[in-house]
């Protein structure tokens, strides 16, 4: 009779053996660098082309400030580091030389590339953020006109580091919706759809400018003299950076911008100002609530053109103008006149992606969806194809309520 | 007898389930988005609808010798050597994907998870649990599975709940955009993983109500077609094709773009180890056909003492069969259907089908006074 | 010797099957009917009990027509002294009390005895002098006449006992709050108490060469597996031992696995419990001088229920069902899951809390393995140190064990303050298993995961618990798997095993038991709503 348990012992016992010498991927949380942000820079002309600063929390840094009684003023817990490199990874090899610590990617929260660098292309920072098992696809890509490194050397202002910062910045882009901030895997998923091309959100670092001085700018008088007292600069999160295949093609504003995410059907709130029916100068502003949207291709033999439809909700968020806009034609003449506010802005941001022969909205997509036949046969030409096309747009938008208002304040 | 015990309709529906999904949905994703693009989900079902068949081959087959494992019956159809020498095929088939699986396992687990640790150390750690199991038998591996199963259900569904808010469907369309064809040869590989079903034809006389053993079996493909189409759609429409084309292993990827509210998220180890659980009771299944089918063929008293060899076998094999994960990803999708398939899933059960027929009807040969003389 | 022992163990005191056991051991008679003067067994007797052993009480009397001599074999201190004074010698000395005292001759004196002269509620005729000293033994008191080879045995037994208390293993804020004695006759008592029904029955066997203790096991006749009932009469009649002092002594040597960490019987203080437990269609083993009794079969999930979850809502039992079974998983992972995903998975963690961890890890000079194993090996001496003093110097310990050597070890940089917190809910986890013995399996077992944890990141606590549910899958108590309703189970009873359902709803027992009557009531009956005439009467008296 053979012992059962004889064997289990002998597997058990192999077992043991190959696990002593184990621990290969064993780090104690202390050896760790952790890193926040990735900004790429592009330097032209050199052997190692990609200048790579990496922003890393201290975490002593933050367990001080919290037990420090006397210091008023505590020390900031970020830290970074730069150098360059042939390529982003042997730049963060090279950036290994001046840590006491083991780089860890897997908490870090965004990309920033570098206008250059995005001229040169995101496929390499793509790769990066795919392949490493670290990094999550998860992080944001954001597009800096200018240096990227640049964006990593401010202070944060509201949180304890400067990536919460910006990550406060991206969740309340949704506010406005003149930012649309995304994930890795949604850029590479219109980078990889035919028809489609990608965009990214643009942050910026702009002069820190005190209230006198936003005074003074609209009286009129020139600021830039100012520059020097205030090198302080404030990080700012708006517009838009468009691709054409993997290179930055160029920047849409922040209303373009509001445009396109008319267009993907991504506006979650924005307050838009509007013109009063009754005192044309004065502007009422509505602050959007729903929206949708449906992109409809319209393919007559070579003939394209697309209908897009525009549903959308509102309500009365202010009304300086002090005009009674309670009746019901009133209500209807503010709807038009939103609807007209939404139209212009989403066929700017239409011109603009036009100019730039970007498709970022994916129109070339719909075709590929509805005739993947005929889309093959314009797809070598579709950059140019896009930029004549035409299209209908048709917003139809409501105002659902006045806010806690039903009436403007009576004048006496 | 070597197996005492017995296992419940129930538990043969969560085996056969586990035991094709577990590593299904890990290559199979990535390697039909390749071949059929959008319409990879629908290749994923029709493949897997193909399991429905070596199910009924190898049911037809269990009917006629009730009582007996495909190594018992072997001999009675082809008689004693030739039986003998199909048997031992199908040993090394069942080793053949123990190693396989343990392969992708590590593989998995070195690219995903613990970069530095050495391959060798997962197949070994694994396969010495897996051992274990075997040790004590069918019916523990069934008992432990039925907790498994509920993880992974849950993991899974989880999972594509969680995505849910990312997906766009309309990356699944156009529908049917080169015809039906590439999806017919992306089937191909779904195939192959549903064709493993043979080894319900080893457990079959360990069941206790064998006439439901044709329902729980195609229950148990069905599920796991639906699961995997599921999952096949999820990398689709989060990823488009063109991505989940060029992923290794995309499912471990949709979990890793799980962000909801900052607190769901970065669990993906959690659903590994739910996987990692499946793929030891799936390694465990085929390790224990193989051993049993040892058992069988050298007539042991008990198939415990093959266990440990058998174990050393598909240790080495899992690290020297492949020169890397290329190579394996490459073997599982151009060989291994048609090895598979031809041979062991199709080839070889239809072969005995037809001559245990035509020993029947056309030599008049009973095969009920064979059962008596054994 | 051996032979009367062997005797002896298939003894009921109750049924005497004497003729049986003569016709099987003829020898032994032969040997009985040399020693037929009084006083030869006298000395037998203190041959057998030692002349020196002092509790050993002979009294040696006579009728009052002298022709009968009587010697009273008793236990001082076990034997009810007034009973014996009363009912036994007196009656027999004297024939003031009863009329046929002095017709006693050698030749009538047993029968004239048993039938109309001593009194007492019972009143064995013992044939066998070793059989008559173990009862006395026990506290019975034998009557030996002179001339006559029989024995009377009375029923005497009357020892210092403990009352009946709540049991304190086991409180509960609602339901009975008596718990098991170390008597046996009060144990069966109160079973009976529980159960008065026909079916419930009580057989006894003796198991311990020396200890002779009685074990009873009971069940219900007419809902518990006869297969069932047969292996535990087959197991505990196997048992060959010393001594058994304790339930757990049976239960050791019943048990399924003695190579498992994990309890594969379960034991209850609580009446309602056992009796609960009888009414599944289990049996319930009660041995003699302990108040823990063992139920079989057990699977794992009684573990986790306590009594009070049948006796408060089923919303709150169902509940706690799963917060135990959460805190179960808490009590053998936490501590190994923290060391893997510190050192091996940190990007499981949120931010927030990585960079706290991290800040407190700063200047601990062990890794993080070593803070888990020195805290949980300080948590065990805590609480070992803390168990075996008295409660109140045991309260002393765990203040300045926990706040102050807990405290000081944080400020001086030797641990990190989320360890503490680590193992301080792990500890508190523990505790909550309503079950004693499985808690203690865990925290056993916790040790290894910690280490598994530490080589292997959460793929070795995953391979240590994949090893755990090979064990426990294998398990088996009385043919029942040990996970049982989860697996194997109907959905009914997998279900039970995490929500306790409305008695209203317990139509049937568990049915991996295989009783004889599966079920517990008819259907469900929703009491009927009072009839309208009542509820008018009702209101107009609240009006008035």
């Amino acid at each position: 009779m053979f012992k059962c348990w004889q064997l289990v012992l002998i597997c058990f016992f192999i077992a043991s053996l190959s696990v002593i010498p184990g621990c290969w991927d064993h780090s104690e949380i202390e050896e760790m660098a952790l890193i926040r942000a990735i900004a790429v820079d592009y330097v032209e002309g050199e052997r190692s082309p990609y200048l790579v600063t990496i922003h890393v929390v201290r975490p002593g840094g933050i367990a001080g400030s919290s037990e420090s009684a006397g210091g008023g003023d505590s020390e900031s817990p970020d830290r970074i580091f730069s150098a360059t490199g042939a390529t982003i990874d042997l730049a963060l090899q090279n950036i290994t030389f001046f840590l006491s610590r083991r780089i860890f990617l897997a908490h870090n929260e965004f990309v920033l590339m570098g206008e250059e660098a995005a001229r040169q292309g995101i496929y390499p920072a793509m790769d990066f953020v795919l392949r490493d098992n670290e990094l999550r696809l998860t992080n944001f890509l954001l597009i800096v006109p200018g240096a990227a490194h640049e964006i990593l050397a401010q202070r944060e202002q509201l949180e304890t580091g400067l990536s919460e910062e910006i990550l406060g910045m991206i969740a309340q882009a949704d506010e406005s919706s003149e930012s649309d901030p995304i994930e890795f895997f949604k850029i590479m998923r219109s980078l990889s759809k035919p028809g489609q091309d990608a965009f990214a959100a643009v942050i910026n670092a702009v002069p820190r400018q005190k209230p006198a001085e936003f005074a003074t700018q609209n009286n009129g008088a020139a600021a830039e003299g100012n520059n020097a007292t205030n090198t302080a600069k404030i990080l700012y999160l708006s517009g838009t950076a468009a691709f054409r295949g993997d290179k930055l093609a160029g920047y849409l504003d922040k209303t373009e911008t509001r445009g396109l995410l008319w267009l993907n059907g991504d506006v979650r709130h924005t307050t838009l100002a509007i013109s009063d029916p009754l005192k044309p100068s004065e502007f009422v502003s509505v602050y959007i609530t729903h929206s949708q949207t449906r992109i409809t291709p319209v393919i007559k033999n070579d003939n394209i053109s697309f209908l897009i439809d525009v549903k959308t909700e509102g309500n009365i968020y202010h009304q300086p103008s002090l005009s009674d806009l309670s009746a019901t034609e009133m209500s209807e003449k503010l709807n038009s006149a939103l609807s007209a506010v939404v139209k212009k802005e989403i066929e700017g941001s239409l011109q603009k992606m036009q100019e730039l022969e970007s498709d970022l909205v994916g129109f070339g997509n719909s075709i590929y969806r509805k005739d993947p036949k005929k889309f093959k046969k314009i797809k070598k030409q579709w950059p140019e194809i896009f930029s004549d096309l035409t299209f209908q747009v048709h917003v139809e938008a409501n105002i659902r309520r006045t806010g806690q208002l039903a009436k403007p304040i009576p004048e006496h | 007898m070597l197996e005492k015990g017995k296992i419940s309709p129930r538990q043969v529906v969560e085996l056969i389930f586990i035991t094709i999904i577990a590593t299904a949905i890990l290559i199979v994703p990535a390697v039909t988005a390749d071949k059929a693009g959008h319409d990879a989900w629908l290749a994923a079902f029709i493949g897997s609808l193909f399991g429905i068949v070596t199910l009924y081959l190898a049911i037809k087959l269990g009917n006629k010798f009730p009582d007996k494992t495909i190594y018992q019956y072997m001999e009675s159809i082809l008689g004693k050597y030739p039986g003998k020498l199909a048997s031992l095929a199908y040993v090394w088939f069942f080793l053949h994907i123990a190693a396989i699986v343990v392969r992708e396992f590590g593989d998995f687990m070195t690219t995903a998870i613990m970069v530095l640790t050495p391959l060798s150390f997962f197949a070994i750690s694994i396969i010495a649990l897996s051992a274990l199991a075997v040790i004590r038998g069918l019916e523990v591996i069934a008992r432990m599975n039925e907790f498994i199963i509920i993880l992974f259900i849950s993991f899974f569904l989880l999972v594509i709940t969680l995505t849910f808010n990312n997906w766009q469907l309309i990356n699944l369309l156009p529908f049917l955009t080169d015809g039906i064809t590439p999806v017919f040869a992306a089937a191909a590989v779904p195939a192959s993983w549903h064709g493993q079903i043979i080894a319900l034809a080893v457990i079959l006389p360990f069941m206790t109500r064998p006439k439901r053993a044709f329902a729980c079996g195609s229950t148990a493909v069905i599920c796991s077609a639906l699961f995997l189409t599921l999952g096949i759609a999820g990398t689709l429409a989060i990823f488009g094709p063109e991505m989940t084309a060029s992923f290794r292993f995309p499912f471990n990827l949709l979990v890793r773009t799980i962000n909801l509210g900052k607190i769901l998220t970065r669990f993906e180890v959690i659903v590994v180890a739910t996987w990692v659980s499946s793929v030891f009771i799936k390694t465990s299944v085929f390790y224990y056909c193989a051993a049993m089918g040892i058992g069988q063929i050298f007539n042991l008293r008990e198939y415990r003492p093959a266990v440990l060899p058998l174990g050393i076998i598909i240790a080495s094999l899992s690290i020297l069969l492949f020169k890397d994960v290329v190579e394996l990803v490459d073997f599982l999708t151009n060989s291994w259907p048609l090895y598979s398939i031809s041979l062991f899933s199709l080839g070889l059960p239809l072969l005995l089908l037809i001559v245990a027929i035509v020993r029947e009807k056309v030599f008049g040969h009973s095969f009920q006074e064979d059962k008596d003389g054994v | 010797m051996k032979n009367a022992f062997s005797i002896l163990k298939k003894l009921l005191p109750k049924t005497k099957t004497k003729k049986q056991e003569q016709e099987k051991h003829p020898q032994t008679k032969e040997k009985q009917s040399n020693i037929s003067s009084l006083s030869q067994r006298v000395d037998y007797i203190k041959e057998k009990l030692g002349y020196d052993t002092n509790d050993v009480v002979i009294r040696q009397f006579s009728s009052s027509n002298n022709k009968v001599h009587f010697a009273v074999l008793y236990i001082d201190g076990m034997a009810d002294k007034q009973t014996i004074n009363d009912n036994i010698i007196r009656p027999a000395q004297s024939d003031i009390i009863s009329n046929f005292a002095h017709k006693l001759t050698p030749q009538n004196a047993l029968s004239l005895l048993q039938e109309h002269i001593t009194s007492g509620s019972e009143i064995a005729v013992v044939p066998d002098i070793d059989q008559a000293i173990s009862l006395v033994l026990g506290g019975d008191t034998a009557l030996l006449i002179g001339g006559e080879n029989k024995i009377l045995v009375y029923g005497t037994r009357s020892f210092a006992q403990r009352a009946v208390q709540e049991p304190e293993t086991e409180a509960a804020v609602r339901g009975p709050r008596e718990g098991f004695t170390e008597t046996l006759r009060t144990n069966t008592s109160m079973l009976r108490r529980r159960i008065s029904h026909p079916d419930l029955r009580l057989e006894s066997f003796f198991v311990g060469r020396y200890t002779q203790t009685e074990v009873v096991i009971a069940y219900i006749h007419s809902i518990a597996n006869e297969h069932l009932l047969q292996e535990v009469r087959r197991r505990i009649a196997s048992i060959d031992t010393d001594s058994i002092l304790d339930s757990s002594y049976i239960e050791e040597f019943i048990e399924d696995n003695p190579y498992s960490f994990f309890p594969q019987i379960e034991h209850t203080e609580r009446a309602d419990k056992a009796a609960a437990a009888a009414l599944d269609g289990r049996v319930v083993i009660i041995v003699n001088n302990t108040p823990f009794v063992l139920i079989v079969p057990t699977n794992f999930f009684q573990f986790l229920q306590a009594a009070e979850d049948y006796y408060e809502r089923p919303y709150i039992g169902t509940f706690l069902r799963l917060l135990r079974l959460f805190l179960l998983n808490i009590a053998l992972m936490l501590p190994a899951v923290y060391v893997a995903v510190t050192t091996f998975h940190q990007e499981m963690l949120p931010t927030a809390l990585l960079l706290s961890v991290a800040a407190a890890r700063e200047g601990i000079p062990l890794p993080a393995v070593g803070e888990a194993l020195i805290m949980e090996t300080t948590f065990e001496i805590l609480r070992e140190a803390g168990t075996k003093l008295p409660k109140t110097v045991g309260q002393a310990i765990s203040i300045v064990g926990g706040l102050v050597i807990g405290d000081a070890a944080i400020r001086a940089g030797i641990v990190s303050p989320a360890m503490v917190i680590v193992v301080a809910t792990t500890a508190i986890s523990t505790f909550a298993i309503p079950a004693f013995n499985a808690s203690i399996a865990l925290r056993l077992l916790r040790f290894p995961l910690i280490i598994l944890g530490a080589i292997m990141g959460l793929y070795g606590v995953l391979w240590g618990l994949v090893f755990i549910l090979i064990h426990l899958c294998s398990l088996q108590s009385f043919g029942v798997p040990y996970l049982s309703p989860l697996v194997h189970g109907s959905a009914g009873d997998m279900a039970e095993s995490f929500v306790r359902p409305h008695w209203r709803f317990m139509l049937r027992r568990p049915s991996l038991l295989a009783v004889k009557n599966k079920q517990r009531q008819p259907g469900i009956s929703p009491p009927e709503a009072a009839p309208a005439a009542e509820r008018e009467l009702t209101h107009e008296n609240t009006e008035e």
